[in-house]
């Protein structure tokens, strides 16, 4: 029981603010919690195409979206042994007003994997997702390809069999203008699991957070 | 009968990991992290035909022999397993398609995917493919390889 409430208590501190309801189930009179419903509408689809992205932030509130940015997520890429979700964003600078573009992606979760040239992470300790080769960039991006100034693909996932898992995300494309990196926009995505059930985080366009801002210059992060 | 349906779907979302790969029908060998990941780890693919197909799938072309010479190497290389070991970190899906015969086999373990990886890497040098494939498999080994 414990432990079920304490899942309970992370479940509303990890969607808060979003517009959920957690509905106590009761049986036999008070005894005994059978269960927790969201209630937060399932989030809109999501645009493909076009500048006028908008996303419900798990909660159905609408995000004003960034303009050139497309998105092809799938909500579980699923398989046997772990659960995910899978993330392509196509970017055309409406502006284009730069000749390189990249992608810096921050992630925080409470079961990281390891990578060389990292030291090992605590948990929620947030860290630059590229492989170390002294740039901050993501390094699954593509140019140039498909219509798109740039794209970046992801796939993160956990085994299947994971208790509490957080996942999250925060994404940003950028211009780069003599090594420097000028950010376009931001969003955040990503995943949980509890008792291996899969709860997908939708992107939503938000703000960058201060460290995920700082990895933008800060080379010890990278 | 529609319970019957339910299930059939529900067995193939959940046991089919292909929904983000191309079908290739030409000969080819394909190498696919599947274990847990933070961030993507590139799919290798090569082909004996050019292809093009949607990013993140970038295949790469090597001639008739050079691909006879990387499809022995995976006959021969002993430490292939017919199911996953465990699901960690770093492990790889290996595909092979000769002819129309398809042959799927997992490196294991994290570990046992450096040293098939580096000695794959090993054969590329040797058989001469292009510096692209064997930079793709740098790649790779330097997120697995700690």
């Amino acid at each position: 029981m414990a432990n079920q409430l304490t899942l309970i208590f992370m479940s509303c501190l990890r969607r808060w603010p979003a517009n959920c309801v957690i509905k106590l189930h009761f049986s036999n009179g008070l005894i005994g919690i059978r269960g927790v419903i969201w209630t937060d509408a399932d989030p809109s689809p999501l645009a493909l195409d076009g500048n006028a992205l908008t996303a419900s932030a798990g909660g159905g509130v609408a995000q004003q979206g960034i303009p050139g940015l497309s998105i092809d997520f799938s909500p579980d890429h699923s398989d046997r042994y772990n659960l995910g979700v899978n993330i392509k964003l196509g970017f055309n600078d409406p502006n284009g007003q730069f000749s390189q573009y990249g992608w810096i992606q921050t992630v925080r979760t409470n079961k990281p994997q390891n990578f060389p040239n990292r030291p090992p992470m605590g948990h929620y300790e947030p860290f630059n997702d590229s492989p170390g080769d002294g740039t901050p960039y993501y390094p699954m991006s593509f140019f140039n390809t498909e219509g798109y100034n740039t794209i970046m693909v992801d796939h993160p996932g956990r085994d299947r069999n994971s208790v509490y898992v957080i996942w999250r995300a925060e994404v940003t494309i950028g211009g780069i203008t003599d090594g420097v990196f000028v950010p376009l926009g931001t969003m955040t995505y990503g995943f949980d699991i509890f008792d291996g059930k899969l709860d997908v985080i939708y992107p939503y366009v938000t703000q960058p957070t201060p460290w995920h801002a700082d990895s933008f210059t800060n080379q010890s992060k990278w | 009968m529609v319970k019957l349906i339910f299930a059939a779907f529900l067995l193939f979302s959940t046991c089919c990991n292909a929904q983000f790969q191309s079908k290739i029908a030409s000969d080819h060998i394909r190498i696919d992290h599947v274990g847990p990941s933070d961030a993507m780890i590139e799919p290798i693919i090569i082909t004996t035909k050019k292809l093009t197909l949607p990013v993140p799938e970038v295949p790469i072309q090597v001639s008739q022999d050079i691909f006879e010479s990387l499809t022995k190497y995976l006959d021969d290389f002993g430490n292939l397993l017919p199911e996953r070991e465990i699901n960690e970190f770093g492990v790889f899906k290996v595909t092979k398609r000769v002819g129309n015969k398809t042959e799927i086999c997992f490196t294991g373990t994290r570990k046992k995917s450096v040293k098939f990886l580096t000695e794959f890497k090993k054969l590329l040098k040797d058989v001469g493919a292009a510096d692209e494939l064997v930079k793709k498999i740098e790649r790779v080994l330097k997120r697995i390889d700690y």
